[in-house]
């Protein structure tokens, strides 16, 4: 059974998002209610320590989990249909494998670069996952085409191989190198505006990216044959989807880390109640990306508090059975 | 019947050896194992910063044949033999230096057992608080035969707490904050070493709801407990910590403010040996000021 209003419920879903984020705001290690929240926001010249909790730590860190939210939801969403294959997630083509490398790098060398107020953990894993995407591409690429299981099989050989290496790297770690693992956890404990600064263009851009090739996305699911008779140049909506999926699970991780779960299940639930139509599938998956993991972050830092416990670890325990309860419901859809 | 003088000879040296230290003894280590050491340690390697530094302290460090990676004080470490890293150290490595003694920590429970089945006598010293690390200091003493030394050591270190004590009576205790890494915040969490360092220091930990050992902690908190005193660990090589950029929300913080953020030697407060006590002099000194002048 298919919903006949994806339109309802992306406006439902928006709406869950803006009370998401109202929780969000007040909940946390130190409660403040709804009206001192309001008021701080709104009035500049509010002052104490609970202003600058709500301006400076927790109004960063819940914008970014959003972001970073929708950005492993639509990558997610975008890799599952481009590779028609429903194992498929932010990381199957080693772009978070190369994200870690830069990050363990930056921290091995202890590089002190600064750039816009970032420094060069974020930025590195940037360039990581940026070059890992070029290198699966090219390696995958044969005669001027790039077939997408021989880009799944580079992938997930290019990512292990990388792994690998970071694995390398944390094991020859002295005490410098511990922070890799936390690093390697995940999570938006560090958020600052200058990381909704970095994220927030690059999110903008590779929605921007996907949402404007959603038909394309619905035609490549009939097949690369089927889409070439159609009119769509098979290769060149490829190449912009991979770019587009590459840069948003880059963002992610190199502001946040490798949050797992996310990126894989979010599309499913949304297939599953509003159909596989990538037009309507799309906004519907990045709001609900964004919901997911702003309520996992504010679970994460009320849970036990004011202990705060890595994000991933929510997302799995949280996300897990629901994903199970759904499928039993409902199905797979293609 | 040459023999038989040589087997008298032999008795009576090592019989004489047992009278001189009250060898064969009996210790009971920190996993509750009665373990029996039959003469003073002659080959001792030790799996743990904290328990080379006690050695060394109480003159044993020739006795001392091997140390973990992480063994860097004192500095005559650097000849010693290296057994690998601190909870998984090498056992061949171990056994080639073939040992009469093996010092492990609570880390080291499964070496100690393995080596154990190998015939390689280890036992288990893991002091918890800085009460511990005095009397692990004797016990360790007793175990390697120099008792003599040790209790010195100890009863120094024993009135040099009671004067840290004295200084701090009576003055109001500053929130401090302890900060392990910054991303995420991690901080000395209740029932901790350094925990229990800054209280004798004469200091409130502001991370006394967090979890046991060395936790994330929330940022906002530190922000609404407002810490008069920052400490962070400053690592041979790195301090990274220090060097790294002011957590948001923090400028207005007390400690930031007055600019009492300091770093402190990371294997002096969180290594459980002898140095503890030189750092809690330290801290008190950071927290109250020198000696005699009103902070």
């Amino acid at each position: 059974m298919k919903t006949k209003r994806p339109w309802a419920i992306t406006a439902l879903l928006g709406a869950a998002l803006l009370g998401v984020l109202l929780i969000a705001m007040g909940a946390g290690s130190v409660y403040i209610p709804p009206g001192e929240v309001a008021r701080i926001l709104t009035d500049p010249s509010q002052e104490g320590s609970f202003a600058t909790i709500i301006r400076q730590i927790r109004l960063p860190r819940v914008i970014l989990a959003a972001l970073v939210g929708s950005c492993l939801a639509t990558a997610g969403a975008v890799f599952q249909g481009l590779f028609k294959n429903p194992m498929a997630d932010p990381y199957v083509i080693g772009v978070s494998s190369g994200a870690s490398l830069g990050a363990v790098v930056a921290m091995a060398l202890g590089l002190q670069l600064r750039f816009l107020g970032l420094d060069s953990v974020p930025i590195l894993a940037f360039l990581g996952a940026v070059a890992t995407m070029l290198l699966v591409y090219n390696l995958a690429r044969t005669g001027g085409k790039v077939p997408v299981l021989t880009l799944l099989v580079a992938g997930v050989a290019v990512g292990s191989f990388l792994s690998a290496l970071v694995s390398l790297f944390v094991y020859f770690a002295d005490e410098r190198l511990h922070q890799v693992v936390f690093w390697l956890m995940g999570g938006f404990a560090g958020a600052t505006w200058h990381y909704v600064g970095m994220a927030l263009p690059y999110t903008v851009i590779g929605l921007a990216m996907v949402g404007l090739h959603a038909r394309e996305l619905n035609v490549l699911l009939l097949g690369e044959e089927q889409a070439q008779h159609l009119g769509v140049d098979v290769e060149r909506v490829k190449r912009i989807l991979l770019a587009a999926g590459s840069l948003l699970t880059a963002t992610a991780v190199s502001t946040a880390g490798p949050i797992g779960f996310v990126g894989l299940i979010a599309p499913h639930m949304v297939r599953m109640i509003i159909g596989p139509d990538h037009r309507s599938l799309l906004p519907a998956v990045a709001l609900l990306g964004a919901v997911f993991l702003v309520a996992a972050d504010t679970l994460a830092r009320t849970i036990i508090s004011p202990t705060e416990l890595p994000v991933g670890l929510i997302t799995a325990l949280c996300g897990g059975p629901f994903f199970i309860y759904l499928l039993r419901r409902r199905g797979l859809s293609p | 019947m040459k023999r038989f003088c040589i087997l008298l000879i032999l008795l009576c040296l090592t019989a004489g050896a047992a009278a001189q230290g009250g060898f064969p003894r009996e210790i009971v280590d920190d996993a509750g194992r009665k373990v029996i050491i039959p003469h003073p340690p002659e080959r001792i390697v030790s799996l743990a910063p904290s328990n080379t530094e006690i050695l060394f302290a109480i003159g044993a460090g020739d006795q001392v044949v091997g140390v973990t990676d992480y063994c860097n004080y004192p500095p005559e470490t650097e000849q010693k033999a290296k057994v690998g890293g601190f909870s998984d150290p090498n056992v061949e490595e171990i056994v080639a230096l073939s040992p009469d003694l093996v010092l492990g920590t609570s880390f080291n429970d499964g070496v100690i057992e393995n080596l154990a089945r190998l015939g390689v006598r280890g036992i288990i010293i893991s002091p918890e608080t800085v009460a511990d690390v005095l009397a692990a200091i004797e016990r360790v003493g007793y175990a390697v035969g120099r008792d003599g030394e040790a209790s010195a050591l100890a009863g120094n270190l024993r009135e040099r707490l009671l004067a840290v004590e004295e200084f701090i009576a009576g003055k109001e205790r500053p929130r401090v904050l302890y900060q392990v890494w910054h991303d995420p915040l991690m901080v000395a969490g209740p029932g901790s070493f350094v925990d229990s360092a800054i209280t004798l220091a004469g200091g409130q930990n502001i991370a006394w709801d967090a979890a046991k050992g060395y936790p994330r902690f929330s940022s906002e908190v530190v922000v609404l407990r407002d810490p008069e005193v920052i400490l962070s660990p400053k690592t041979h090589g790195s301090g990274a910590v220090a060097d790294a950029p002011l957590p948001p929300g923090w400028e207005d913080l007390t400690a930031v403010k007055e600019g009492r953020v300091y770093s402190i030697d990371a294997d002096m407060i969180a290594r459980a040996g002898p140095r503890i006590v030189a750092a809690i002099e330290e801290v008190a000194r950071i927290l109250h000021g020198e000696k005699g002048e009103d902070k």
